[in-house]
């Protein structure tokens, strides 16, 4: 069973180090590399839903349960993003993609409810008991987390900066705020 | 056991291993030199042990070395994943109302700003 589902596990595999690289670190550190990884990794899942013949029940389910989620989700994930690249969050309101988006939106509901027509109430209330070992999980690793943190002995106060840092400051400072250095 | 019962605690648990064991990925491919994974990632390994210790036991099935603990840990993932993928759909309701105010809220006024949309 496991190596029937190998591809599908290992596209999960490579789309979880994706997400890992482009969350990990301080923000200058991340790699660059997380976006191709993670397309790689959806299209090994996608490679092998394509070629799934003669699975067992059991991984048949899961994989049409697979196909049935991916068009209306990535069809929302569309519209969420040109909703919020329109949105008047930082920049002025653009509404070509913003209408567009809602659109899209919209078309992406009438997708689910296509798609997922056999679904019950009953399942989804069953499955929204995963939220709770979800959130174990989480507070779980944040205690761990915070007793290595807490093991830490403090550093001690930081160096005054040498004459070449504050130079570099200064010009930056400068740069920024449009003063000449002149 | 109750049959509802019993879906609900393999979906907590199933919930719980799949979160675990993408968090132990995280903190092993995203390792830097001011992380220190070791301690969680051993509690965390251990923890996805008793949850599938447990999920045998919900089964009613004996604990054994002969136990297809791979399988099992196979469906403990795939019911996660699924649960997930069920749920998913409230969560984008939810983000519409977030979404519907990002869409009608004023723009902020700042002369930086303003300095950025005229170049």
């Amino acid at each position: 069973m496991i190596v029937d589902f190998m591809l599908v596990w290992l596209g999960f595999f490579i789309m979880l180090v994706g997400i890992s690289w482009a969350r990990m670190g301080p923000a200058f550190q991340r790699n660059r590399y997380y976006r191709p990884i993670f397309i790689i990794g959806l299209l090994c899942i996608i490679s092998d839903l394509s070629q799934s013949q003669d699975q067992s029940k059991h991984i048949e389910e899961f994989l049409n349960l697979i196909i049935d989620f991916l068009p209306w989700f990535f069809t929302g994930f569309l519209g969420y993003y040109l909703v919020l690249s329109g949105a008047p969050t930082y920049m002025k309101v653009r509404y070509p993609p913003l209408i567009t988006g809602w659109v899209i939106i919209l078309y992406s509901f009438h997708l689910y409810f296509e798609y997922n027509n056999h679904l019950s109430v009953g399942d989804i209330l069953v499955s929204l008991s995963t939220i709770v070992g979800i959130s174990f999980s989480f507070i779980f690793f944040f205690f761990l987390v915070r007793f290595v943190e807490n093991r830490i002995p403090p550093e001690g106060p930081a160096p005054e900066l040498t004459d070449s840092e504050k130079e570099l400051v200064r010009k930056i400072i400068s740069k920024n705020i449009g003063v000449d250095e002149k | 056991m109750n049959d509802i019962l019993v879906d609900v605690l393999l979906s907590i648990f199933g919930g719980f291993i799949l979160t675990t064991i993408s968090l132990i990925i995280f903190q092993v491919v995203s390792y830097h030199p001011y992380s220190r994974p070791i301690v969680p990632i051993f509690f965390q390994s251990i923890s996805v042990f008793l949850g599938l210790v447990i999920i045998i036991l919900i089964d009613g099935k004996e604990i054994s070395l002969s136990s297809q603990w791979t399988s099992i840990l196979e469906s403990s993932l795939i019911l996660g994943i699924t649960d997930i993928m069920r749920i998913l759909p409230l969560f984008y309701v939810l983000m519409l109302y977030f979404l519907f105010r990002a869409s009608t809220r004023t723009p902020l006024e700042s002369p930086l700003l303003e300095l950025l949309e005229s170049e």
